[in-house]
């Protein structure tokens, strides 16, 4: 999937409410989950990422499943969210401002 | 948005069986770790569990709020300010003004109501700055009254970037709130701010 394609269907998930949040065994950094940021600022964090702000990896449980890296940087604060996708649904591993 | 339902079906990849599987949607008390990773427990929240395992897998979106709302439970933050006893005897006398029976509850819900108004415009930094040249400030008193405000962690956000926004601090946005609720409400310069005030107060007190 190309980056534009990532970007338009992680924005029309969030719209949609297609949204899932990992629950990983040894914790994650989600502040999407915990309504520390709305779905509004991380449609406008996702719009924000340029090309080169996108990292491709695989997940390590299943590698057919891309993970999708974008690091946006908006207002002078960089921003770390990774997400895949699994049918029409968008799953966020992680959403929070990147560490110094 | 989506809504699921409990008992309804989907898939995920689960950690402790690393793999793909199919889930359920189950209600289900959740352990989670805040932004600081500090431990918190969510009651009965819609959930993703592994099919195989019962895992917790993740959570979709129509649990967040609910999440949000046990999380802004914990995170409310106290302001503590030092007030010279008119500014309290202010506060005291809007609300008596109003046919309220004033108490702390009262006093805190008429400055968060003051705050959240002018942390979400900022066209009122000019009107807080004004403010703080009324002779209510004028001549020496002491400060020797202690308000604590307790507020969530949205308008401490919103808070704190009007802070940064205004270059004022923290006592100076509190004072000039009390000289603005003067104005619109023992000075009876803005009667529709008043009203709105008065409902806010019995609605919420």
């Amino acid at each position: 999937m190309d980056f534009y394609d990532v970007k338009s269907k992680a924005i029309q998930c969030l719209n949609e409410g297609k949204i899932f949040a990992e629950n990983r065994l040894a914790g994650d950094k989600n502040l999407l989950k915990l309504g520390l940021i709305s779905i509004v600022e991380v449609i406008q964090l996702i719009k924000a990422t340029r090309t080169n702000q996108h990292l491709i990896s695989k997940h390590h449980l299943d590698k057919s499943v891309e993970v999708h890296i974008l690091k946006p940087v908006v207002l002078n604060v960089k921003w770390y969210i990774k997400l895949y996708f699994i049918n029409s649904d968008c799953w966020f591993i992680s959403v929070h401002k990147a560490e110094k | 948005m989506q809504i699921y339902k409990e008992g309804e079906k989907s898939k995920g990849l689960c950690e402790h069986c690393k793999k793909m599987v199919s889930t359920t949607f189950k209600l289900r008390t959740t352990n989670l770790n805040d932004e600081n990773e500090k431990p918190f427990k969510v009651p009965n929240i819609l959930i993703c569990a592994c099919d195989f395992c019962n895992h917790t897998i993740a959570i979709p979106q129509q649990s967040f709020a609910s999440i949000a709302e046990v999380k802004n439970k914990e995170s409310k933050q106290k302001i503590d300010v030092r007030l010279p006893r008119h500014f309290l005897d202010i506060l005291n006398n809007t609300i008596v003004a109003l046919g309220i029976k004033a108490s702390s509850d009262m006093r805190g819900l008429l400055l968060r109501f003051y705050l959240a108004s002018v942390v979400t415009n900022t066209k009122t930094i000019n009107v807080l700055k004004k403010n703080l040249h009324s002779n209510l400030l004028n001549g020496h008193f002491k400060r020797s009254s202690r308000l604590t405000l307790t507020i969530n962690f949205q308008l401490e956000e919103h808070f704190k970037n009007l802070i940064k926004a205004s270059g004022l601090n923290q006592t100076e946005i509190i004072d000039s709130l009390i000289i603005e609720i003067n104005n619109d409400v023992l000075s009876k310069q803005n009667k529709s701010k008043s009203d709105e005030v008065k409902i806010m107060l019995l609605a919420n007190g």
